[in-house]
């Protein structure tokens, strides 16, 4: 079966002042009917551009998009504005991070769905009002018929990502993606709003895009996730496959990064140094090699492929150390070591002279 | 005296010589043919509008249409006191005597001739025309008791007349009263005589005053209920009037608009003087002056009853000439407070007058075409100027330069007591020369010549701008302001005699404590007696010979620095034909006509 | 909501009756000129003068002239008599409002419409040329005194001055139901040249309030949703920017309604504006304390019926 959403080398830049920021740089992914993809990164690494591409609404004359965005087979990329215009908000639908924002203040919120419904199907205005109410009941929003009167000011946080995901849901699309829906909730509604795509897209059988700089929201969620950095995907693969044999250091990084309930108390929190490339000046050879605590001389000059990872099908990562060398560091990460002290793992001349990685116990060798 | 418009009195700033004037900034008196057709010095008065009647050019019939800037003050007979409510008043009521556009002495209008005066001057005697009819619905004919009614009403206080003490000193006379009552020193011995006795010889000169509009008759009796109101019910609802002359008031809206249409009971054979050639008079106030200035020039039908700002009078002198009339109209000068120091000393006061530019005044105001620079206080079109000596003053040596010299100034200095030219005497409650003057154009200016001569005598000087209604009513006009200079004092006569020029501003019988128009609070005995003197006289030659007796004193006694003899300028549309009045300095209704 | 608007109705007439105490004070102390005095003319007679005070109530302590008036406003809503045209001042104003309502409604249809139209295109399409033509013309139409827009304007379109004879000239106004071709001929000019400075004001006003709008979040949903972009940029973009012009525009109406002197002098029309300012030439009291507490009572009613219109433009504001 072929994929709902097929993304195939997608590249997006910007046109500024200041120069050309390369934001999305050759990205394919793909998301079949049903299925949760998760796209994983820091802000700047060109999750949300490629997501708001596929909607066309990065559309501009100071733009160039390249590649293909297959939707259902057709090109969204190549479609004249009016036609996309028309799939928008109705067989693909998103949201947003912040919902108080994202909701228009002076509109009821019953208004605003309404508005959603009849822009795409003519449906007189007292049956989408009676629709609007079923949705916010759907979502699990407590008396929804009230609830339908009111501005978004007199919600509650969690109350508005509900509603925003109910407008999303009002013409029953086809893909629905989430772009950092929980981030701006507590916690624990955290997961209440993951519960519910979750719920839904069981219901309603549509494919999500969760889009997240927390691996943590899509541990649960995610059928396939995508992490990306820079503009590029430097890894994919299952969920299962991810968190269980994840291959890239920033990867690593990112689960690291996590807090965990079963950390030791005392133990910190291994943070990425350093910060996200600038997208118009980006690094030489490999993106990554700046913040990279593993990097060799030749990463400053080669630039990885997505390659596939051994003995892991549909597992892909692009990063120029040999496979032996990442499982080692990263069962060393797991077992509480430092990356500091791991880079020496590395190393050509500790992988060369012996002919195997020096033991853990020696430490750097001279 | 005659309130001006207030146009007229924030003059024509023209930049100076702008305008391709001959012998621009010089002065060369030119002889004058008759006192009223004076020509300013310098000027090119050809091409200029004719304003004179031409009843062979005149068209009966048609609307005349009239734009001001300014509304109407007061348009009761009995109280009208201002430059634009006599146009009004003159085309609707019918005072015993007026002048004309064409003669400066009086002609009986109600009257059916000249005055007669007592030998003593005490007693003047009028007789007014028979069959002279009131407006409907009254449509009676007038009596003399009607015109002492007149009178009876321009003494009672409510009516607010402005002028009937100074002008009418009748015996039992007095405006303390609220009502119209009787005078006593009026009487009435038929129906076409009245006999007027006065307090003292002034009939000559009352003889003259018997042109203002208080005169008009009103139908006895009828006002009372109206002259309750203060000021009265005809000057608020002026429609209410009974009418003696060609026109009637039928719409009034205050400061915008008026209507007049023909009185159906006037005679133009009775009256004898005025053609009233307009069917009907339109008149809207309120205008902008620089647009209305422009609707009258771009027009072919309207009169501008106010004077054009400068840049449209600039631009009617250079491209429509013979829309554009220029006419003398009264003098202006700063006075110097005779009774406070410094200027207590006549020779200091003389010391001021040879130090001071004269022709930055006239600059100030505008150059050539507003006027010449003054040498005396009777100006060009007052009778009996050319007695005053004319252009050329009398020749003190204070007076020869009109640009100030030093060192006549610094003769007087001297025999003021200081040797050294400089002044190092004490100052009145101000400290220093208090100068107040209007803080619109050319007063500041104004103000800085009078300084910038008395810094060179060493004077310390304060100059404070107020509005020109506040200098009036709470400076220079109050006597005890106490104010040193006051250099933006301007007058018109209120009829056509030097008596009219010179009573009020300079003798001291005319100070009063408020509203005082004596600026320099001048008292001079020797002055006051000729004033008195002249005003009994009724030779026209002697008359004018002990006036100009008397301005000739005013001059030595230093009273008030003579800055510019001033003219006034006024537009009309192109086949209007706009006569003009020349004591009042603006169009005759009755004179003028739409073609 | 209710209980606002009334607490707001009580503080109108306090602020009111501070006003014509200001007012009356400033007049009072102020060397202006005086009324009895201008009112006599240039007589040398005392008595009259003050017969004339006495008339006209001046020669009592202030206070109790102030008294009088406030007596006579609030209880018998008598604003005295005019010193000048000796009319009662509440008719004379009531006679002129109509041509100041006239002059300012015309002017707001327009200066509405062209600004809010100008100023959104302006802010969809910025940098274009159109909207630097736009930014520019409005700071020259912004600068230039009314003054001399109106002049400038005469003489170049009016029928009788104007190098082309197109609208009515200055004094050719009259009332609607005397005339309302001629009456609307009469306000053209005098609208546009009204209207030009405040469409210029609003148009840079909403272009930069609709620049910000348009950043927001919720334009990006409204987008998302697969709105058109007419609509995104009216229903959602104007429709969030428009609550400062709407407060804006409350006060200049109220602010107009005091009297455009300016304008209405150039054209000679007869609203309170002209009024206001003869009467101010003239030390005329009664009329300068009648046209500034009218004056008053319009902006401080504007600003309370803007402050409600606020209320419901913006549901997130709540008055207690």
């Amino acid at each position: 079966m072929s994929p709902l959403l097929d993304v195939r080398d997608l590249r997006v830049s910007f046109h500024t002042e200041d120069g050309v920021v390369h934001a999305v740089d050759g990205v394919s992914y793909s998301v079949d009917t049903g299925r949760t993809l998760g796209i994983v990164g820091e802000s700047g690494s060109g999750k949300t551009v490629s997501s708001l591409t596929t909607l066309g609404l990065t559309r501009s004359r100071s733009t160039t998009i390249s590649g293909e965005i297959l939707f259902e087979g057709e090109d969204l990329n190549t479609m004249s504005a009016d036609r996309l215009r028309r799939i928008r908000g109705n067989e693909i639908t998103m949201i947003f991070q912040d919902p108080l924002s994202s909701l228009h203040p002076f509109y009821k919120v019953g208004w605003q769905l309404v508005e959603a419904m009849r822009t795409h199907r003519s449906i007189p205005k007292a049956a989408a009002r009676e629709r609007a109410a079923e949705l916010l009941d759907l979502v699990g929003i407590p008396d929804p018929r009230r609830r339908v009167d009111q501005f978004p000011h007199e919600f509650s946080g969690g109350m508005r990502q509900r509603a925003m995901i109910a407008m999303a849901l009002a013409n029953e699309p086809k893909l629905l993606i989430a772009d950092e829906p929980t981030t701006a909730l507590d916690v624990t509604v955290q997961a209440q709003i993951l519960a519910l795509l979750d719920d839904l897209q069981r219901r309603l059988g549509m494919a999500i895009i969760i889009i997240t700089h927390d691996l943590g929201v899509v541990a649960e969620t995610a059928d396939e996730i995508a992490v990306m950095y820079a503009g590029r995907i430097v890894e994919r693969g299952t969920a299962e496959q991810i968190f269980n044999s994840p291959q890239h250091p920033y990867t690593w990084g990112l689960l690291q990064s996590i807090p965990r309930l079963n950390t030791p108390r005392g133990q910190e929190l291994v943070p990425i140094s350093g910060r996200p490339p600038s997208l118009i000046n980006r690094p030489s050879g490999c993106f990554f090699h700046p913040r990279c605590p593993y990097v060799r001389e030749a990463h400053k000059r080669i630039d990885p492929r997505l390659e596939a990872v051994e003995g892991d099908p549909g597992h892909e990562v692009a990063c120029l150390l040999e496979q032996e060398v990442r499982s080692r560091i990263w069962r060393g990460l797991q077992q509480g070591r430092t990356p500091a002290e791991l880079a020496a793992l590395a190393q050509p001349e500790a992988v060369s002279q012996t002919g195997q990685a020096p033991s853990l116990a020696e430490g750097p060798s001279a | 005296m005659v309130r001006l418009s207030r146009t007229a009195l924030a003059p024509l700033a023209l930049a100076a010589c702008t305008i391709a004037v001959a012998a621009c900034g010089s002065s060369n008196n030119k002889t004058t043919s008759g006192s009223r057709s004076s020509t300013p010095a310098g000027l090119s008065l050809s091409g200029l509008a004719s304003t004179k009647p031409n009843p062979s050019a005149q068209h009966m019939g048609g609307t005349l249409n009239v734009i001001s800037a300014e509304g109407w003050e007061h348009l009761d007979p009995q109280a009208s006191y201002f430059q634009i409510d006599y146009l009004v008043v003159y085309a609707t009521q019918t005072p015993l005597y007026t002048f004309t556009p064409t003669s400066d002495t009086p002609q009986p209008l109600l009257a059916s001739g000249p005055p007669q005066v007592s030998p003593d001057g005490k007693t003047v005697t009028v007789h007014i025309k028979s069959g002279w009819k009131f407006s409907p619905p009254v449509n009676r004919v007038v009596t003399s008791k009607d015109v002492a009614w007149a009178f009876e009403r321009m003494f009672n206080a409510n009516v607010q007349n402005g002028y009937a003490s100074g002008y009418f000193p009748i015996v039992g006379a007095s405006q303390s009263g609220t009502t119209d009552k009787p005078i006593s020193g009026i009487s009435t011995p038929d129906a076409t005589t009245i006999v007027f006795h006065l307090t003292k010889p002034f009939g000559e000169t009352m003889a003259k005053a018997l042109t203002l509009p208080g005169t008009a008759a009103m139908p006895a009796g009828s006002t009372v209920a109206a002259d309750k109101s203060s000021p009265s019910k005809l000057d608020s609802n002026p429609t209410t009037q009974t009418f003696t002359g060609p026109y009637m008031i039928k719409s009034y809206s205050p400061g915008r608009q008026l209507v007049l249409v023909r009185n159906p009971n006037w005679s133009r054979s009775l009256d004898g003087i005025r053609p009233a050639y307009a069917d009907k008079i339109v008149w809207n106030a309120g205008a902008d002056p620089a647009v209305a200035a422009r609707q009258t020039l771009d027009s072919t039908n309207l009169l501008m009853a106010d004077g054009p700002p400068s840049p449209e009078l600039k631009l009617a002198y250079q491209t429509k000439k013979s829309q554009l009339s220029i006419a003398p109209l009264g003098a202006y000068y700063a006075a110097l407070n005779t009774t406070v120091p410094p200027f207590n000393n006549v020779n200091l006061r003389r010391a001021v007058l040879a130090i001071e530019n004269r022709e930055a005044y006239l600059l100030a105001r505008g150059g050539q075409l507003v006027g010449e620079v003054a040498t005396h206080f009777i100006y060009p079109e007052v009778p009996g100027f050319q007695q005053a000596g004319g252009f050329k003053g009398f020749g003190e040596d204070f007076l020869a330069s009109p640009t100030g010299n030093k060192t006549v100034a610094c003769k007087y200095m001297k025999l003021a007591g200081y040797p050294n030219c400089k002044y190092t005497g004490g100052y009145g409650q101000y400290g220093s020369v208090l100068i107040v003057g209007a803080n619109t154009d050319p007063g500041p200016q104004e103000m800085q010549v009078v300084q910038s001569g008395l810094q060179q005598l060493g004077f310390k000087t304060t100059i404070k701008a107020v509005p020109q209604q506040t200098m009036y009513s709470k400076f220079c006009g109050y006597v005890k302001a106490h104010v040193n200079v006051c250099p933006t004092a301007g007058w018109i006569e209120d009829f056509p005699d030097p008596y009219a020029a010179l009573f009020v501003p300079f003798s001291g019988e005319a100070i009063v404590p408020i509203n005082n128009s004596n600026w320099a609070v001048l008292n001079d005995p020797v002055v006051n007696h000729l004033i008195d003197q002249g005003a009994g006289i009724s030779d026209l030659t002697q008359r004018y010979q002990v006036f100009a007796q008397a301005d000739k004193r005013i001059v030595d006694d230093a009273a008030a620095i003579p800055e510019v003899w001033a003219n006034n300028a006024l537009v009309e549309g192109s086949k209007v034909h706009g006569v003009l009045d020349p004591w009042n300095d603006d169009w005759n209704l009755s004179f003028s006509s739409p073609s | 909501m209710v209980r606002y608007i009334i607490r707001r109705l009580l503080w109108v007439i306090v602020l009111l009756i501070v006003v014509s105490f200001v007012t009356f004070t400033i007049f009072y102390l102020l060397p202006s000129a005086d009324p009895a005095v201008l009112r006599a003319g240039r007589a040398p007679n005392p008595a009259l003068i003050a017969h004339i005070r006495h008339v006209l109530g001046l020669d009592r302590p202030f206070y109790v002239q102030y008294w009088r008036y406030i007596k006579a406003v609030i209880l018998h809503f008598d604003f005295g008599y005019s010193y000048q045209f000796s009319q009662p001042v509440k008719s004379l104003i009531l006679s002129r409002l109509p041509a100041t309502i006239s002059l300012t409604v015309g002017a707001v249809v327009i200066w509405v419409s062209v600004g809010v139209t100008a100023g959104a295109v302006s802010a969809i399409r910025r940098r274009s040329f159109l909207d630097r033509f736009t930014m520019i013309g409005s700071l020259v139409a912004i600068s230039a005194p009314s003054y001399w827009l109106g002049l400038i304007s005469l003489l170049l379109f009016s029928k009788d001055i104007g190098k082309f004879h197109i609208f009515d000239g200055a004094n050719t106004y009259v009332g609607l139901t005397a005339n309302p071709g001629r009456w609307f001929g009469s306000l053209i000019l005098p609208w546009l040249v009204l209207a030009a400075s405040l469409a210029a004001f609003y148009a840079r006003l909403l272009r930069s309030n609709l620049i910000e709008a348009m950043s927001e979040d919720y334009i990006r949903t409204a987008r998302a949703k697969g709105l058109r972009e007419r609509r995104v940029i009216w229903r959602h973009g104007v429709r969030a920017a428009i609550t400062p012009v709407v407060t804006a525009l409350g006060i200049d109406i109220g602010f107009l309604l005091g009297g455009a002197v300016l304008v209405e002098t150039v054209f000679n029309i007869p609203g309170v504006g002209r009024l206001a300012y003869d009467g101010i030439q003239n030390s005329d009291l009664p009329i300068i304390q009648g046209t500034v507490l009218f004056g008053a009572f319009f902006i401080v009613i504007a600003n309370l019926v803007v402050d409600i219109a606020y209320a419901f433009l913006d549901p997130r504001v709540r008055y207690t």
